[in-house]
């Protein structure tokens, strides 16, 4: 009996076993949200819309190692990096050690979120797109929000797709609902380049339109947000690439282009948008100790070397968008690199400096073939120009030269972290601290002499003063200004682009004389031809954006697709000077490397994607989408 | 949960009152048998087990043979059981004294195999599965029980990888892989599955402890562990104790190990001539770090000071480290309670030399490991045990965990060139102050092994191990004949305390000038004091499991059957999310067996099991199998062939599973978190998406089949022949292998999905030998050998352009298959580049680098005069050998025994790289290759070239190409033992049992095919090397 007891026990322990609710084996983890959570609160879904500006890209010397990225891939200037570490990406395209599998901005360590813009723009394409999809039904306490937030995520989705435009070149899907990743993605059409700028101009204009959306940001707290005016200069910008010769697939797209930037021209100027024309630091700027030759250089320097602030009557009117992050400490890797004694990075080119007209407004170089050969060593001067001295360069140039560039006898107040040596005959003797330092860029000079591989020496005879600060440094330590991504200077420029190109010539002199008056250089001759007024106007942008990471893209759009960059970007040159022992100088052309760069070829003028990425589209299509030549 | 917990222990403390009722009722006569077993040769045999029935009643024979039962149930038989021998089932029939003579199982038919939850005697097998027994694992003299595996158990290859003392770490892997990736066999340790690495599980485990081994290989032996058997599952049984007069044995041994291979020493001389002429390869000029009159200095040796010859590894490691265990054994018993105890302690000292006069720094080991295996019969129907085991270990290393494996490497980073260990001490006679003793370094190394050794402190681990189980035994015979039940509980908590206690050192670096002996510091580091630090780390492991057994013959047919369920809760020391969860699993099972007439036998299994790391809906899996055996050899037919006595047919199919894909956790579910920050301030928010769910994850099932034929012939030999496939059509793959990035979701959180196929076949062939020669001469003689071969079938891999020479990296190739460059010995002779003009006239570019005179020239597969990585090729194959075999062999005579063991792979390569094998690691580091790179001159003389022109930096030549192919395979001689047993007329004096002295070795030599003997075929610079052990010892029973 006792035994049957225990036995009708044993099985009951068995049964309980064998049935134990498997809900035992749910240890799930806690703290995770889903879809559903995510749309049911108004926090959430302002986190969501957060998301998406994740991967905004800080830009100007935020590249990796404190590059300035494409400007150094550029014709605009060297990277002293590409033969101090030439594994940074800098040394990479000038010995074109790229591929699609070691990918130049792709396979890349992140700085800013630059790299990867692949991958990360098409993530956040479709978070645009999720939220896009959701939020008509989402929890939001107001409508104001939801209405804004709406038009930012349409304006964020415009912005990511402007990325993969610019740098990749090619048509692309046009995610209108999110992909279904576990679909059969073989169906998806990809519309052509111009098709996708009208899809980010429709996005654009649903944000202009939106009435909650706000033209500028006025408080702190929102700073970073997308508003109308980034909307007008995207789409602005993005209407200009679909019409130039390497993306417009054959068509006439620039009258539209005219129409578009007039439009957004005026609705900025309207909305009280306008050029930056007053010094408002003068203890800074217009103090002896900048050392600017005039108020026009002050005020062009003043305006890159700080950020908009955010208010309703900023002193900044130019600025449309800045980027949420500062550009770091210019002094120590970007500018005099020895001045505090690390590097240099970005040297200005012999050709940017060629750029800069002479005061009466007169080119140096004839500005459709400013090279006579292909190593750019012989200048095609223009005969017209009685200002411009060889042996002199450096005189009565574009007040913006003098913002934008150290030279050779320039000089900086400043903290020097160093004493200076003999050799350093117009400075020696001088204790480090904070001095007035004259910049000698001559062949020999201990401190800040051409070198061809010193880190911290420049190798082209220039620096960088754009976004340097005039006398930050170690004891100064005023950081890198937020980059200027959009700039109303850049919308002048571009309608005077479109308007030439569709031939409204006295409409795109006009904005071309409202860049060229707001630092003092003459107007435009009146009556250039259709041609010379296009010359004009590229040229007015080499200048008026140099360093701001257009050209980069400019001398590519400029290209016929079956072209290449061997005019701008094969052979960059330095000056090399000689001092004598009297003082005076030898100014002397010759290539920064004996070699040429090897990043000028055809397949240069759009960037691979990845190489992964490629073969998965060939899986999938049967046919790459890769650029032609990678 | 916690309700089903209570309810279970309350319920077995039910059960223990309730069976002390019974306890108390249970009264019944009894009557003892006497008598003697012996041998074929009428030699008495000493531990025959004597049980009556199915064993209610069991004894052993003494060391004389004899025997004493006490029989209180009414069973009819006796029955003598013994290995090696055919079980002998006598009738009892009133004898009061029954002596037999055992009749030797040349087939081994009479094995009983442990099968984890159930066992089989050999000759009832239909699955396939190898084993071995603890006293066979008990002759190599090693510290731990993984490395005694080797060659002992077919099927499964194994391979020593890190050969550290206290830590050696050897893998091991079931007919190879089953799946892409590297997964050990489960454990499972008297019944209870261990889910904690298989590594960690044996580390807790010496052979003395141990009855026998057996690895399951096949489904019909895997299926019944579900999700965690595909892997191959290892069966520990330990030791039972047997009713009988209490049996002593105590074992001493003492070892002397030293590593089995070491790098080349270059002396200076040659260090300083081999550093000039890479330097001149690089077109720095023919004496750009020595001068030739400097080279004379360290030739001639005069002057040891400004030029010494410093070989690093004579100053910090001795010849032999040692060894030394003592084991003690108990056992014996009752009729009502048996036990086993087991205590063994080791010590392990290291190679390493150290001279901290303040504190021990030196590397070394003890270890203390007992268990107490528990057996009570409470009555007729209830029993109870108990085993219960523990562990402690204690390490210490030098500094902050400083391993020897990272001490050895360093032993080959400085040069011979460099005066030290520490800088020339000087007294100042004025302040008495010492100067120097400080640490030398050189520019490129951080830590020399002199500072780790003596300037860095020490760590100390202690590591307890508790690994308990109690259970009960239910015979439910009045319900029905044969049936019974079971349950138990097992914990097993593991924790690490580990006293950190580090310093820092200054470190000096000798000045350029050659003619002073002057040093400069280098870096910012000080002599800092002693700091203290402690870390600890805990896991458990608890595991509840009943059963239900069935067994009975009715006539010819046999039948058992089993039925079990079993919760498995563990948690692993990782302090990371959400890895720091348990681990859970509900597994069950059903097995049954028909067996007909010795004949025809049929066994059905299937496993039903469920994890934690998937969806609700497929949590739970059946992987069902049946197989089936035919003893041809028992057919009438078969009666009158002779030479032939024994023929049996095997065949398995069915599934198996996995759940441990090294995936992560919960794939089923979206990891999408919201925290505070972003980009934008007024948002305060920030939704952050990782991983992306795959609901319909599922654990990955492997199909396996399985052929096997067993011979006996001449009553000597025994061959046995299995065929395997293992295939799996739903492996666990990243799938952004394939999915674009485009659709937006980041391919780092995009789901794994079952989309893979994978294929692993092969076979194994078995052969014995064993002959009774006469009655003092037995001989043995065995081995095995086993091919696999594994298949990526799909991957989902994208397929790379036209232009790739290979388009595919993984599938149609097994796993792990390296790629690199293929060196061109068909434009060129011995496959450099011999001058500029055919470096010039080859038209070739390399992507990574210029070649130089005397760098490798590599083939352009893909004809497109660049060398980059579409010209890359597949080299080796894969990851594992595809051939693993071992032989064994011995023989007794009179009082020797002896006993060898060798252990091969074949078919094994595989590219090598890194220090030693490239020259420019640190100062330059010169392997015995690197003495005939190319030079102009040895071409131009037409001498042996081993290596690529020298070089100081990275050059065309660093990367993976076919040069640095070595053949991996090797045979060893893996276990040598000789004995010698006093006669019992000696021993007898000294009141003992038997008493035997032993030598032996273990991996005392190895052939192989390495281009060099820097290093073995399982090492390289960075790895110590295997270990080569000489032991002796004694045992002595009481």
């Amino acid at each position: 009996m006792k035994n049957k007891i225990f036995t009708y026990l044993f099985y009951g322990t068995m049964i309980f076993l064998i049935t134990a609710c498997s809900d035992v084996l749910d240890v799930a983890p806690d703290g995770r949200i889903s879809d559903d959570d995510i749309f049911s609160d108004n926090d959430k879904v302002g986190a969501y819309l957060n998301s998406c500006y994740s991967h905004i890209s800080g830009r100007g010397a935020s590249y990796f190692f404190t590059c300035r990225g494409p400007v150094c891939w550029s014709d605009e200037a060297w990277d002293t990096d590409a033969e101090a570490e030439s594994w940074i990406k800098s040394g990479s395209w000038y010995d074109g050690n790229i591929s699609s599998s070691n990918d130049p901005i792709e396979n890349w360590s992140s700085s800013s979120n630059n790299g990867n813009y692949w991958d990360n723009s098409w993530n956040s394409i479709r978070m645009c797109t999720v939220f896009l999809s959701k939020i008509d039904g989402a929890t939001v306490t107001t409508e104001s929000d939801r209405s804004r937030w709406k038009a930012e995520a349409h304006l964020l989705r415009a912005y990511y797709y402007s990325e993969l435009l610019r740098w990749y070149g090619m048509s692309l899907p046009i995610e209108r609902e999110p992909m279904d990743y576990a679909s059969d993605l073989s169906d998806i059409e990809r519309p052509s380049y111009y098709d996708v700028v009208k899809f980010i101009i429709e996005d654009c204009d649903f944000a202009i339109e939106n009435a909650d959306l706000p033209w500028r940001i006025t408080t702190a707290g929102e700073y970073g947000r997308f508003t109308k005016a980034l909307a007008e200069g995207l789409k602005s910008r993005m209407i200009l690439f679909a019409a130039s010769p390497l993306y417009n697939d054959g068509n006439d797209y620039w009258e539209e282009a005219y129409t578009i930037n007039k439009t957004v021209l005026q609705d900025l100027t309207d909305k009280g948008f306008e050029l930056y024309s007053t010094v408002n630091f003068s203890q800074t700027y217009q103090s002896p100790n900048a050392f600017f030759p005039n108020d026009y250089a002050a005020l062009y320097n003043e305006y890159f070397t700080n950020s908009m602030t955010y208010s309703s009557d900023p002193v900044d009117k130019e600025t449309l968008f800045q980027t949420i992050s500062e550009q770091g400490q210019p002094w120590v890797t970007d500018g005099i690199g020895i001045q505090n004694g690390y590097k240099t990075g970005t040297c200005p080119s012999q050709e940017l400096v060629d750029a800069f007209e002479t005061i009466d407004g007169k080119p140096i170089l004839n500005i459709e073939e400013p090279y006579l050969d292909e190593e750019h060593l012989q200048p095609n001067y223009n005969t017209d120009n009685t200002l411009y001295d060889p042996n002199n360069p450096y005189v009565n140039r574009d007040p913006r030269f003098y913002a934008d560039i150290y030279y050779n006898g320039s000089k900086r107040k400043c903290w020097w972290a160093f004493d200076e040596v003999p050799e350093c005959v117009e400075n020696y003797p001088a204790a480090k601290g904070n001095r007035v330092r004259i910049i000698a860029t001559w062949d020999g000079e201990p401190k800040t002499g051409i070198s061809g591989t010193v880190r911290f020496m420049t190798r082209t005879g220039y620096y960088e003063r754009k976004f340097l600060h005039p006398n930050s440094g170690a004891d100064n330590n005023v950081n890198g200004a937020y980059y200027k991504y959009l700039r109303l200077g850049e919308i002048y420029l571009n309608l005077a682009e479109a308007a030439a190109e569709a031939g409204h010539i006295s409409e795109a002199k006009a904005a071309v004389d409202k860049i060229r008056d707001r630092v003092g250089m003459p107007a435009l001759p009146v009556g250039l031809s259709k041609n010379d007024m296009i010359f004009r106007v590229r040229h007015e942008r080499q200048v008026e954006l140099a360093m701001e990471e257009n050209r980069f893209y400019d001398v590519r759009r400029w290209c016929l697709p079956d072209g290449d960059l061997s005019k701008t970007d094969k052979w960059i040159t330095a000056m090399d000077i000689t001092r004598n022992d009297d003082g005076t100088f030898i100014y002397n052309r010759r290539p920064v490397r004996i070699t040429p760069r090897a990043c000028y070829t055809n397949k240069f003028l759009r960037l691979p994607i990845s190489l992964n990425e490629a073969n998965r589209t060939q899986q999938i299509f049967g046919k790459t989408w890769q650029n032609p030549g990678w | 949960m916690r309700n089903y917990k209570l309810d279970l222990r309350t319920g077995i403390l039910l059960l223990l009152l309730l069976s002390f009722g019974v306890t108390l009722n249970a009264q019944q006569n009894s009557t003892s048998i006497n008598g003697k077993v012996l041998n074929e040769y009428d030699i008495p045999i000493e531990g025959v087990s004597v049980f009556s029935g199915d064993g209610q009643s069991k004894t052993q024979t003494d060391a004389q043979g004899e025997y004493l039962i006490i029989i209180d149930d009414e069973n009819k038989f006796l029955t003598f059981s013994f290995i090696d021998y055919l079980k002998q089932k006598v009738e009892i029939d009133n004898k009061k004294h029954i002596n037999v003579n055992l009749v030797p199982d040349e087939n081994h038919l009479e094995d009983m195999i442990n099968l984890g939850y159930s066992s089989q005697s050999r000759g009832e097998l239909t699955g396939a599965v190898s084993y071995v027994s603890g006293k066979e694992l008990g002759k190599s003299p090693v510290a731990n029980l993984g490395m005694t595996f080797a060659g002992r158990l077919p099927g499964l290859f194994l391979q020593e990888t890190s050969s550290e003392p206290g830590r050696a770490n050897t893998s091991m892997y079931t007919r190879g892989t089953c799946a892409n990736r590297l997964k050990e066999p489960i454990v499972i340790i008297d019944g209870i599955v261990s889910s904690y690495s298989s590594n960690q599980s044996l580390e807790y485990i010496t052979p003395s402890e141990i009855e026998s081994v057996t690895l399951l290989k096949d489904a019909s032996t895997e299926a019944l562990y579900g999700i965690q058997g595909a892997n191959g599952v290892l069966v520990i049984t330990t030791k039972q104790g047997v009713p009988g007069k209490l049996k002593v044995n105590v074992r001493f041994d003492e070892s002397f190990q030293h590593t089995t291979t070491e790098p080349t020493f270059i002396n200076s001389a040659e260090y300083a001539t081999l550093r000039n002429e890479a330097a001149y390869n690089d077109g720095k000029g023919s004496n750009y770090y020595f001068s030739d009159y400097q080279i004379e200095k360290y030739s001639s040796g005069e002057d040891r000071n400004l030029y010494p010859n410093s070989n690093w590894k004579d100053k910090f490691m001795k010849d032999y480290g040692q060894m030394q265990r003592i084991g003690v054994d108990l056992s014996g018993g009752n009729d009502k309670i048996q036990y086993f105890t087991n205590v063994n302690c080791m010590h392990q000292g290291s190679q390493f030399k150290t001279d901290q006069a303040d504190y021990d720094t030196a590397p070394n080991f003890t270890w203390i490991n007992f268990r107490s295996n528990l057996k009570a019969k409470i009555n007729d129907y209830i029993g109870a045990y108990l085993h219960l085991s523990g562990n402690v270990k204690r390490e210490r290393t030098p500094g902050s965990s400083i391993f020897s494996q990272t001490l050895y490497t360093s032993l080959f980073q400085m040069p011979s060139t460099v005066y030290g260990p520490v800088t020339p001490t000087i007294k100042d006679s004025v302040t008495g102050n010492t100067l120097g003793d400080e640490v030398i370094t050189t520019a490129m190394v951080g830590s020399p092994t002199y500072g780790m050794l003596n300037r860095s402190g020490y760590t100390r681990h202690t590591v307890t191990n508790i690994y308990a189980q109690f259970g009960m035994n239910f015979d439910l015979k009045f319900l029905t004949q044969g049936l019974k039940s079971s349950g138990v509980i097992a914990y097993q908590t593991n924790s690490v305390n580990s006293l950190y206690t580090t310093k820092n050192y200054e470190r000096y670096v000798r000045t350029d000038d050659p003619t002073t002996l002057s040093f400069e510091k280098k870096g910012s580091d000080n002599n800092t004091t002693l700091s203290y630090g402690k870390g600890t780390g805990f896991y458990y492991h608890l595991t509840y499991k009943g059963k239900m057994d069935y067994k009975r013959n009715f006539g010819r047919h046999e039948v058992t059957a089993l039925a079990y369920a079993f919760y498995d809760d563990l948690s692993t020391s990782s302090n990371s999310s959400p890895y720091c969860l348990p681990y859970k699993r509900l597994s069950s099972g059903l097995e049954a067996t028909y067996g007909y007439d010795n004949r025809y036998y049929l066994k059905l299994d299937a496993g039903y099991t469920g994890s934690g790391q998937y969806v609700d809906d497929s949590r739970f899996i059946w992987t069902p199998a049946v197989s089936s055996a035919w003893v041809v050899s028992n057919e009438a037919f078969m009666k009158d062939v002779k030479v032939l006595d024994y023929l049996k047919l095997r065949a398995s199919y069915g599934k198996t599973a996995n759940d441990d894909d090294n995936q992560g956790r919960y794939i089923y579910l979206d990891n999408v978190t919201f925290s505070g920050g972003g980009s934008i301030g007024d948002l305060r928010f920030i939704v952050n998406e990782s991983q992306t769910a795959n609901v319909s994850y599922s654990p990955e099932i492997i199909k396996k089949q399985n052929y096997g034929v067993d011979l006996g012939l001449f009553n000597e030999f025994s061959l046995s022949l299995d065929v395997f496939k293992e295939h799996m059509d739903n492996m666990v793959v990243n799938a952004a292998n394939s999915v674009p990035s485009y659709q937006g979701i980041s391919l780092s959180n995009y789901p794994v999905t079952n989309v893979g196929e994978y294929e692993n076949k092969g076979y194994e062939v078995q052969a014995s030998f064993t002959k009774n020669i006469s009655k003092n001469f037995k001989v043995n003689i065995g081995g095995f050998m086993m091919y696999a071969k594994n298949k990526e079938i799909y991957s989902a891999e994208a397929e790379k352009s036209e232009d790739y020479a290979f388009r595919n990296r993984t599938e149609g190739y097994s796993y792990g298959q390296s790629w690199g460059y293929l060196v061109d010995y068909e434009n060129s002779s011995n496959g450099f580049f011999n001058s500029q003009s055919e470096i010039d006239n080859s038209g070739l570019s390399y992507s990574f680098g210029t070649p130089r005179v005397g760098d490798l020239r590599y083939k352009d597969l893909n004809e497109d005069n660049t060398i980059d990585e579409k010209d890359q090729a597949p080299i080796g194959n894969g990851v594992m050998p595809r051939y693993y075999y071992g032989f064994s062999g011995g023989f007794t005579y009179k009082s020797f025994d002896f006993s060898f063991l060798f252990q091969g792979v074949a078919k094994w390569s595989s590219i090598y790289s890194g220090i030693g094998v490239y020259e420019t690691s640190y100062e330059g580091v010169y392997g015995s290759l690197h003495r005939n790179a190319w030079t102009q001159e040895r071409y131009n003389n037409e001498e042996e070239i081993t290596a690529p022109a020298l070089s100081l930096t990275t050059s065309t030549n660093t990367c993976a190409s076919d040069y640095y192919e070595y053949n991996r395979s090797y045979l060893r001689l893996k276990n040598l033992v000789i004995g010698y047993t006093l006669p019992t007329n000696i021993s007898d004096k000294f009141k003992t049992g038997k008493i035997r002295f032993y030598l032996s070795g273990q991996n005392l030599f190895t052939w192989d095919k390495m281009k060099s003997d820097d290093f073995g075929p399982e090492g390289n610079y960075s790895t110590i090397p295997v270990y080569r052990v000489y032991n002796a010892g004694l045992s002595i029973g009481f």
